[in-house]
């Protein structure tokens, strides 16, 4: 092999000032995106891959978590009743006085509840429950014993009508059939109150200035709670205060990731210090470690947030962990410097290197794309980050360190490096050779009962967890609200609004028709508040003629009942003016008292090219037992399709975890066949051995401690995969190398392990499922893998330098 | 975990049902209960409250602003504290309702239900229900939540003058006038629209249980 020339200074510098250059664009970029609004993604539901075929209905659960991701509610719960109120009183003016809320609701200003029937009355004449519309239909009940109940009824509703308007009660049995409240709440002293046992609670309901995914909002809105509860606490000691809203799960989700990002991050790069002081015993490569380290961070930063636009949490904590091998590179490149043994040329050293670092960073790569295959968006920005990560230390390793590290060693750590290879050497006998099939038979026979034992889990908690304090208020929230709702609804299209009115109804009917275990016990929807116009006007029809057929009979009916007669003539006027026209979409979103339920209408959607509508039906009650039956209901009504998200990421999980095995079974091939072209078939297989018996090593140990295989798993056994390999190549490639120290490349190869257990062993204790599976599943695989990677050394090649 | 989120944004719409008109900046000042008399308030209220159940015999009048005339009926009453009332009306036309925490049904002669309100519109109703039978019971806290009570007379010949004191309320009732001795004798319900409806009860005696036919009404509600 030829001498590769030394480098000129001038050229030194260029590369230096180029590399320089790279470092301050990377670097000036993220501390611009960290100034100014935080980069950071802290809705957790973006972590969720798109699972809906239907765009619309993907839509839609946007929609719905939208609609009131910028609320707040509290509860301020005391024995007392009084206390109680009062102190939810001076909770809800502290909270206001702290400006941190865009508005607070403790005392309700009064609502005018016949708002609500003055939209309907116009339209009055084609809106009747269906009960009455049956019976006046059937006549199954005469007109006169309906006009007899109206008048000595006992009991009004709240939203009664007027006699003279509604002389049947028609109009306010529409009204009573309206879902405005299906709740524990009772309105005392203008307040929202709730009783359960001898406790009073009192809903405090607040909404947000801005997002509540920016962390200035979630810093403002906590301090300004803690400080009320601070306040309360002493002024009402006996008051609690439950809490819940978007903004606090995502507030306690950044907080908790940004702590675990310090401590992996802290952690793991202390640990790799001392390491790598204590082996190379040179302050000088410690450094250019972590230049070449840092470097591949702050790129893969920058260049993620370029390109994804947010960061998100599960990549951010995943980042830190990232460090343990990016400096596997710079580790293999400062073994072959310390292991010069003649004069130190550092392009010849980077030369020499450069094929071990290459057959690493192609099996690390492999491993890193199948993640970016998978269409989770999580696991795009990790690959994503993790691929320009080690990329750019490979690249500053090769062309950054040669130029910083010109002058040969001064001392190498020759006892070291001996001992380890006397070390590798009684390994490899162990192990190696012949031995190995040896090896590889026990293991596999020991492994055998555990991969029997293997279960798996596919639910949506891997992905995101919630703080169970914060679920724990929240469920005494809705426990003392009453109300029992799903993340389950349909999602009903069609052309015109008329279409998806009149399929809305459909599917209404469907659900009212389950009983039993598949009962829904009652759902939300638009068409509830405005039927369609086919209805409206069908209900008409049954008036004109069933009831209107004989105006001077009903007149009479009327007089005889005792009304005056003004007002019957009235009536009978009123339903002679009152047009067709049906009551619309538009006009009830125009009422102010619709804004709750406006969620229910989704209004125009463009899909697939089609220009449509579409509107959200969102059934009382699911259950295993009547999921069934619901979806069943959806397919009978064309354009409605049933949505349960966290079913079908977990539906999504378990078939991406099927598939991953096939991937793994690929990439396994893949890796084998690349090696096998560069060490002969003989050499190729014994390079992957090691590997192949991590895998299966890892999942036996999976199956004993019963944890259940996930989805993080399996594609950690893809990174397994690629780092794990790396150890037999590098061994493999410094017995290839003329000259090399084996001692010293062992030393190396143990030392970018430890490295890498080190910072993927820490993610094992965070708090993300997710990152927790990822971190358990390398951390096991790799330092199996390094136990065992010489086993890929070629034999009789056995050389102590 | 989206399930949790999701129903959180739900609650939260929920909670807007009622407070529709948060928008309107304005907040009202709540004026504080004055409750006259509240020594015979109380003294009329554990007497009411003796009885575990009273049946009684009524004659409603209403005097509504749409009729001609007052619209008089009659009939018999069972209202059982644990349970409900049964209000059965014997003229001008036969009718019975049941009305329980469940909300309010009719039963026709052949003790058949008709007409039993959806489960999603039983919740005002359900409300009167309460306030209802808090008022025959003699529920003093349920009173007090939403009236401001004042007492006149003796424990054993009073008046009680009840006055909305929760504006939600007060949109439609303006208020009540009860009047009695050992029981109810009279109830007086002023609408906020100008009609009355004017209760007398006579014969009215405590009982300790209901006759089976009744049980059924309440029970299989």
């Amino acid at each position: 092999m030829l001498m590769a020339r030394q480098w000129t200074k001038t050229q030194l510098w260029g590369i230096r000032a180029t590399w320089l250059v790279l470092a301050l664009v990377a670097s000036l970029y993220c501390v611009f995106r960290f100034i100014g609004p935080s980069p950071l993604e802290t809705n957790l539901l973006a972590l969720l891959p798109a699972t809906e075929a239907d765009p619309v209905a993907e839509k839609a659960v946007d929609t719905l978590a939208n609609a009131l991701g910028d609320r707040t509610v509290f509860l301020v719960t005391s024995k007392d009743d009084t206390r109680a109120k009062a102190a939810a009183k001076q909770f809800g003016a502290a909270l206001q006085k702290s400006g941190a809320f865009a508005s607070v609701t403790a005392e309700l200003p009064p609502f005018d509840m016949s708002q609500i029937g003055g939209l309907y009355m116009p339209y009055r004449f084609g809106l009747l429950t269906r009960e009455d519309r049956d019976a006046v239909a059937n006549n199954t009940a005469s007109l006169h014993d309906a006009l007899m109940q109206r008048i000595y009824n006992p009991v009004r509703g709240p939203l009664a009508t007027q006699l003279a308007d509604d002389p049947f009660g028609w109009l306010e049995h529409f009204l009573s059939g309206l879902p405005l409240a299906t709740s524990n709440l009772d309105l005392e002293d203008n307040m929202l109150v709730a009783h359960r046992g001898d406790l009073t609670s009192v809903l405090v309901v607040t909404t947000l200035p801005g997002s509540a995914y920016e962390s200035q909002t979630q810093r403002a809105v906590l301090s300004a709670v803690e400080q009320a509860q601070a306040t309360l606490n002493s002024s009402y000691p006996d008051a609690s205060v439950a809490r819940t809203g978007a903004v606090f799960y995502a507030e306690s989700a950044r907080t908790a990731s940004e702590r675990e990002v310090h401590v992996i991050g802290i952690a793991s790069a202390c640990g790799i210090a001392l390491l790598m002081l204590w082996v190379f015993r040179s302050p000088r490569l410690l450094l250019f470690g972590f230049v070449s380290t840092a470097l591949g961070i702050v790129c893969a930063l920058a260049v993620t947030m370029l390109v994804f636009g947010k960061l998100h949490l599960l990549t951010l904590v995943f980042g830190a962990s990232l460090i343990g091998e990016a400096v596997d590179y710079s580790i293999q490149y400062f073994v072959v410097y310390l292991g010069a043994q003649r004069g130190w040329n550092a392009r010849q050293g980077a030369r020499s290197v450069r094929p071990a670092l290459t057959v690493a960073l192609a099996t690390s790569l492999l491993g890193y794309a199948i993640l970016a295959w998978v269409p989770f968006p999580a696991l795009k920005q990790i690959a994503c980050f993790a691929i320009v990560g080690i990329c750019t230390a490979f690249a500053s390793v090769l062309w950054l360190l040669p130029v910083l590290l010109v002058k040969g060693p001064k001392h190498a750590q020759r006892r070291l490096f001996m001992r380890a290879a006397t070390l590798l050497e009684r390994w490899h006998v162990a192990i190696g050779g012949r031995r190995a099939w040896i090896v590889a038979g026990v293991l596999v026979l020991i492994a055998i009962p555990g991969w029997l034992r293997l279960t798996s889990d596919d639910d949506i908690h891997l992905l995101i967890q919630r703080d169970p304090a914060l679920v724990a208020q929240e469920d005494q929230v809705r426990n003392a609200i009453g109300v029992d709702n799903t993340a389950q609804f349909f999602v009903v299209r069609g052309q015109s609004q008329e279409a998806v009115l009149q399929r809305a109804e459909a599917l209404g009917a469907k659900l009212d028709a389950l009983s039993g275990a598949q009962a829904v016990n009652g759902w939300q929807s638009v068409t509830q508040f405005v039927p369609s116009a086919q209805r409206q006007a069908d209900t008409r029809n049954v008036l004109v003629q069933h009831v209107f057929n004989d105006p001077a009979a009903l007149r009479s009916m009327l007089l005889q009942a005792g009304f005056r007669d003004e007002i019957a003539d009235a009536w009978l006027a009123a339903y002679a003016k009152s047009n067709a026209a049906p009551l619309t979409v538009e006009r009830w979103l125009a009422a102010p008292w619709s804004q709750p339920y406006r969620h229910l209408w989704l209004g125009a959607v463009d899909a697939r090219g089609e220009h449509g509508h579409a509107a959200i039906v969102i059934p009382q009650r699911v259950t295993p037992q009547n999921v069934a039956a619901l979806i069943g209901a959806a397919h009978s009504v064309d354009g409605v399709v049933f949505v349960d998200k966290a079913a079908s990421v977990s539906k999504l999980f378990g078939a991406y975890r099927l598939d991953s095995g096939i991937w793994l079974a690929g990439a396994l091939l893949l890796v084998l066949v690349l090696l096998m072209v560069r060490y002969t078939p003989r050499g190729g297989i014994a390079t992957t051995l090691p590997v192949l018996l991590a895998i299966g090593v890892t999942l036996a140990a999976f199956g004993y401690a019963r944890v259940p295989l996930n989805l993080f798993n399996c594609l950690a056994l893809m990174l397994v995969l690629g780092v794990g390999a790396n150890y037999a190549v590098f061994l493999r490639e410094g017995c290839l190398r003329d000259h090399a120290d084996l001692g010293a490349v062992w030393t190396g190869v143990l030392l970018s392990a430890a490295t890498t257990l080190l910072s993927f062993g820490m993610l094992a204790l965070s708090a993300m499922p997710a990152l927790k599976s990822f971190g358990a599943t390398l951390a096991l695989g790799i330092l199996v893998s390094v136990l065992l990677a010489p086993i890929g050394m070629p034999p009789g090649r056995r050389r102590v330098a | 975990m989206v399930t949790l989120t999701l129903r959180a944004a739900l609650i939260a719409a929920m909670l807007a049902v009622v407070s529709v008109s948060s928008y309107a900046a304005t907040q009202q000042t709540q004026s504080q209960a004055q409750n006259g008399n509240p020594a015979l308030v109380s003294q009329v209220a554990s007497r009411l409250a003796q009885a575990k159940g009273v049946r009684a015999q009524f004659t409603q009048t209403q005097t509504l602003s749409a009729m001609k005339q007052p619209l008089v009926s009659t009939g018999t009453l069972v209202f059982f504290r644990e349970r409900g009332v049964i209000w059965r009306v014997d003229t001008p036309y036969k009718a019975t309702y049941v009305i329980t925490d469940a909300g309010v049904s009719e039963v026709d002669a052949n003790g058949k239900r008709v007409n039993t309100k959806s489960a999603q519109g039983v919740r005002g109703v359900a409300q009167v229900s309460k306030m209802m039978r808090a008022m025959l019971g003699g529920d003093l806290s349920a009173l007090y939540s939403q009236f401001d009570v004042d007492a006149q007379g003796t424990p054993s010949q009073w008046k009680l003058e009840l006055k909305p004191n929760q504006p939600q309320l007060a949109q439609s009732i303006k208020g009540l006038q009860m009047t009695g001795g050992e029981f109810l004798q009279t109830l007086r319900i002023t609408l906020a629209n100008g009609d009355v409806t004017q209760i007398e009860f006579a014969k009215s005696e405590a009982i300790n249980d209901l006759a089976p036919g009744e049980r059924t009404l309440l029970g299989a509600q």
